[in-house]
């Protein structure tokens, strides 16, 4: 009897945890210094199952179907084709799933589908958070639902979200992407190199007919949900202005100016005429959106005229709900995603943009350590390649693409040159600084920010605590020396530089009085000291010993993380991938490398992610937050430089014992060789050689290319970049040879 | 004493052996080598059967051993020695035309005796070789693994071992007859070769246990028998100078084509 009630109680006891955990997981991320969102729970099965078995189980339910041959044909090509590309997907790590914003979503589509009597879908739809900026939502072939950070930032409620699941699990119910594929008769071949969202698209694009069926189809189940359908146009109101920030506010760029410190007029001039420039664009722009003529997608104004005369035929909205969740669910999911996609601004290192976001988010929902450390991210970036005399338009200050009321402030950084950026930057750091003293992160990029505006930008920083005020720009407080020596007519060539005395800065250089309205002035100049940089402060690990080159290499890398070795098997002149060996072969070359790596006594941890029963979460996360910071490093492209994401990939890295991180792909081809007409003639004319030559030509051709980066995480340095080409076919003991060469010359830091 | 003597006698060969072995260790820097095996020890086996342009096949094989050492990932040096039992057949004399022109009693050139080279005889040929080998990195080797293309600088000591079955058929003055010459103090002939060659090793897994085979094309550049490169009919004074003159063609006509395989034992 007791035992009987023991058990009774565990039960209660589990279920109460669980649901309290539930509860609590919600609540978990705290958003003053906020860290990545990060997969949890339970692993979904499209990780744990390999994509040859479910693309072989998919091909056993068209076997039983009654279709006619030539179908079965297309529907198992379709069938192998689509499990491969999303299982690529899925392991790229920009995949979230089990976190709060999933969770989510899956309240919601649950909710949606019961009320339409679609219980049986729920159990084949999974849905998950794709890490992308751009407003987007898709539905694979399989059944996954994505739905990108950069459309759930824009959300205004919970039945926008709904209408989007709506449509999105229409597409999977209607199979549109099949009969697509049916239509084209094939799948665009992703390439590697691209983004995922680019795949996405690239892969499921449907027709104005299929958009067109989803919006009708997806509206009526939004009806049946309950929801208020005029979200539904909202919607579509909001993707017209994907390009403009999903929030805004005025920033006019005399809220940076103060008393002394003001920009120049010609600067004024400058940012009116651009920003001038770029509306005349943006007219263009939503004209284009409401035309469709050679486009896949109906246009959005279309699908709005086709959405209100359906809501006009169910009656007036008002009253009916906007939320069915929970509000307060949703404004927090809301909160995580605007602050995930300051995250991925800040990865793509678009910088102008993240800068502006986060005066949005500060005015929206206050201070934080997060947003402080976005801002200061943000001006050190545009400091730091500026000081490179990179393109800034490729870092968030493209002034025709940044529509709407962020351009000023974009137009401000992309005409700043680097002295005045590095003024400007100083008097931002500074109070954030004052505010976040404590803070590891801040004070590294502070510091290599002044370090920028020191040695690239050739300002003296004690310099701007000595600024004196002057009250208008350019005026001239030099003293004047007489220029000519007044008894021979003798003049000193130096005293055309005019100078302000007490300074030393040249004259005309407004960017001086940045702080010169700052009252606490031993504050500033105590920050400013602390600031100084010199290289007698360099330390000693940073310091090279020029002898210790010359002598015998030591071991620099003793352990090592990897991402598990890519690669694409291709044959014949259309480049066709053989899908089912490269699943192999990428499992064989984990081991390899693993094997390898022990014989170089190199440790290497491959991290696990291929689908496989093997795989385990701490191996996603792992995985996520190291694929994060290569790529804010490589969108950086840059040898020396603090990234934001090396303060999330310290924990795995000090868990697994490392600092080095490597990533290798492979691409093999296969087919027949091109004639080539001079070996021809050569051999006709050496004739004996001429059979040899026959043999050769009529050989199959290989190319084997390999590409590998190694990097480490602590300085951000690519200690290894290896991009090789060989005209040979792929064996054993060459694989053997290039991963043992690779593994040896990363041991040595060569 | 015997080292010393040696040592004099061969001085140049020596300094230059040795300054090379010590260069190539100087030269010697880190590098991968295959699993980090970059040192191997071959067993090679040469059939020297091109020797069938010369009047037949000549299937004895040369075998040798050699070691060869990576010094970089492209290149590496080996250190061969070989050695064969060879014979110069009826066929190889009947192809050479070599002649033995012999004062008779009567003193004046105008009536020497004439003889052509018949029957066979054995000689013995030890080569000691070294080669620098350029490996194809753009094929994915890595010295001293994979496909590769080299030179071979060969120095040999060939001398004939038994000429008992070499009869002259002797013309004099319109009379016949079977004359025979030996010779117990045959000398070293040197040959020195260069032979231009291709060829690839691969492993077998991680045991460091490889296999390699080479093709090459090559001639002797100095050889000090009097030897004539044209193959017409040459005559000489004496027995000795024309087998050694037999022995160096056989050995050149050996060398202009020439495979050779080898197993390798890798050390790291």
């Amino acid at each position: 009897m007791l035992l009987k009630i023991f058990r009774v109680f565990l039960c209660l006891l589990t279920i109460t945890l669980s649901l309290e955990l539930r509860a609590q997981s919600l609540q978990k991320n705290s958003f003053y210094d906020y860290k990545p969102a990060r997969c949890a729970g339970e692993i979904p099965s499209d990780f744990l199952v390999k994509s040859s078995e479910k693309a072989e189980a998919a091909k056993r339910e068209i076997k039983d179907s009654r279709v006619s041959r030539q179908d079965k044909k297309q529907e198992f090509e379709y069938a192998i084709t689509s499990s491969f590309a999303v299982d690529e997907m899925l392991s790229s790590g920009q995949i979230l799933f089990g976190d709060s914003m999933s969770l989510f979503i899956q309240n919601v589509a649950k909710r949606i589908l019961e009320s339409n009597g679609e219980e049986e879908l729920l159990k084949k739809l999974r849905f998950y958070v794709l890490k992308s900026p751009i407003p987007n939502a898709y539905c694979t072939s399989n059944g996954a639902v994505l739905v990108s950070v950069g459309l759930l930032s824009r959300l205004e409620n919970e039945a926008q979200l709904a209408f989007i699941l709506s449509h999105e699990i229409q597409h999977y119910i209607l199979k549109h992407s099949l009969k697509e594929y049916k239509k084209i008769n094939t799948m665009k071949n992703a390439s590697s190199g691209q983004r995922l969202e680019d795949k996405l698209s690239d892969i499921y694009n449907f027709s104005q007919e299929n958009e067109n069926e989803a919006d009708l189809n997806g509206f009526k189940m939004m009806q049946r949900a309950g929801y208020n359908l005029d979200e539904g146009v909202y919607v579509f109101d909001m993707l017209k202005y994907a390009e403009y920030p999903f929030l805004e506010i005025t920033l006019p760029i005399d809220s940076f100016e103060t008393e002394y410190y003001k920009f120049p007029l010609s600067l004024h001039t400058q940012i009116k005429e651009a920003v001038k420039k770029g509306a005349d664009g943006d007219e263009k722009h939503l004209q284009e959106q409401g035309d469709e003529t050679n486009k896949t997608h109906p246009s959005l104004d279309r699908r709005i005229n086709r959405m209100r005369d359906m809501i006009a035929a169910d009656g007036n909205q008002k009253g009916k709900p906007l939320y069915l969740a929970g509000k307060e669910s949703f404004n927090y999911i809301s909160k995580m995603a605007r602050h995930e996609l300051l995250l991925l601004y800040l990865r793509y290192a678009d910088y102008g943009n993240a800068y502006y976001l986060a005066e949005v988010m500060q005015k929206l929902y206050g201070s934080s350590l997060f947003i402080a450390k976005v801002k200061a991210m943000s001006i050190y970036g545009l400091a730091h390649h500026s000081s490179l005399k990179h393109s800034m338009d490729k870092y968030g200050c493209n002034v025709s693409r940044s529509r709407g009321e962020w351009r000023p402030l974009i137009a401000l950084f992309s005409k700043m040159d680097l002295k005045e950026l590095s003024a400007f930057g100083s008097r931002q750091i500074y109070f954030i600084k004052k505010e976040y003293k404590d803070d590891p992160f801040l004070d590294k990029v502070s510091r290599d920010f002044f370090r920028i505006v020191q040695s690239n930008a050739l300002i003296r920083i004690s310099d701007l605590a000595l600024a004196k005020p002057q009250l208008e720009n350019n005026q001239d407080t030099t003293e004047k020396s007489d220029e000519t020596d007044n008894n021979s007519g003798i003049k000193n060539p130096r005293n055309r530089v005019k100078r302000n005395a007490s300074t030393g800065a040249s004259m005309g250089t407004y960017y001086m009085q940045i702080f010169t309205d700052i009252k606490d002035r031993e504050y500033l100049q105590k920050f400013l000291k602390e600031m100084q940089y010199s290289e007698l402060s360099k330390t000693e690990g940073e310091k090279q010993d020029p002898i210790a080159k010359k002598s015998k290499p030591e071991q620099v890398v003793t352990q090592m993380v990897m991402f598990p070795p890519q690669i694409e098997l291709s044959y014949g002149s259309e480049n066709k991938r053989d899908l089912y060996q490269e699943e192999d072969y990428k499992e064989f070359l984990v081991n390899k490398w693993d094997e390898l790596g022990d014989k170089a006594n190199l440790n290497i941890d491959v991290l696990r992610t291929n689908m496989d029963q093997r795989v385990s979460l701490e191996a996603i996360n792992d995985y996520m937050a190291l694929s994060d910071w290569i790529i804010e490093r490589l969108n950086n492209d840059t040898q020396d430089m603090v990234l934001f994401n090396g303060e999330f990939v310290k924990e795995p890295m000090q868990r697994k014992n490392a600092t080095h991180v490597g990533w290798v792909s492979y691409d093999y081809k296969q087919g027949k060789r091109k004639f080539s007409p001079e070996y021809m003639l050569y051999s006709m004319v050496f004739y004996p050689t001429f059979p040899l030559y026959l043999i050769w030509q009529f050989s199959r051709d290989y190319q084997f290319n390999e590409y590998c980066v190694v990097f480490n995480t602590q300085t951000g340095k690519a200690i290894h970049v290896k991009r090789k080409k060989f005209s040979s076919r792929l064996q054993g003991d060459l694989l053997n040879a290039q991963i043992y060469e690779t593994l040896y010359n990363v041991k040595y830091g060569k | 004493m015997k080292l010393i003597a040696f040592i004099k006698k061969t001085k140049k060969t020596t300094l230059l052996s040795f300054s090379l072995a010590v260069s190539v260790v100087a030269l010697a820097q880190n590098n991968p080598g295959y699993l980090g095996y970059k040192k191997s020890v071959d067993l090679t086996v040469t059939p020297m059967f091109f020797n069938f342009i010369a009047g037949g096949p000549s299937m004895k094989p040369a075998v040798g051993v050699a070691y060869e050492m990576a010094t970089k990932s492209k290149l590496s040096i080996r250190f061969g020695l070989s050695h064969v039992n060879n014979s110069v057949t009826q066929q190889n004399l009947d192809y050479y035309g070599l002649t033995l022109s012999i004062p008779n009693n009567s003193g004046s050139f105008s009536s020497n005796d004439y003889g052509n080279a018949y029957g066979n005889f054995n000689y013995s040929y030890t080569a000691f070789s070294i080669a620098p080998r350029f490996f194809k990195t753009h094929k994915g080797a890595v010295a001293p693994y994979g496909g590769y293309w080299g030179f071979d600088l060969s120095l040999g000591n060939a001398k004939v071992a038994n000429d008992d079955n070499v009869v002259y058929k002797m013309n004099d003055n319109g009379t016949t007859s079977e004359r025979n010459f030996t010779n117990d103090a045959w000398k070293k002939v040197k040959v020195v070769s260069l032979q231009f060659n291709v060829g690839k090793r691969r492993y077998f897994g991680s045991s460091g246990i490889s296999a390699f085979y080479q093709m090459g094309v090559g001639y002797p550049l100095w050889q000090n028998s009097s030897m004539y490169l044209t193959n017409t009919a040459t005559y000489f004074a004496n027995h000795q100078d024309l087998l050694e003159n037999a022995m160096v063609r056989h050995i050149a006509n050996g060398s202009i084509m020439e495979i050779k395989f080898g197993v390798g034992y890798g050390i790291k």
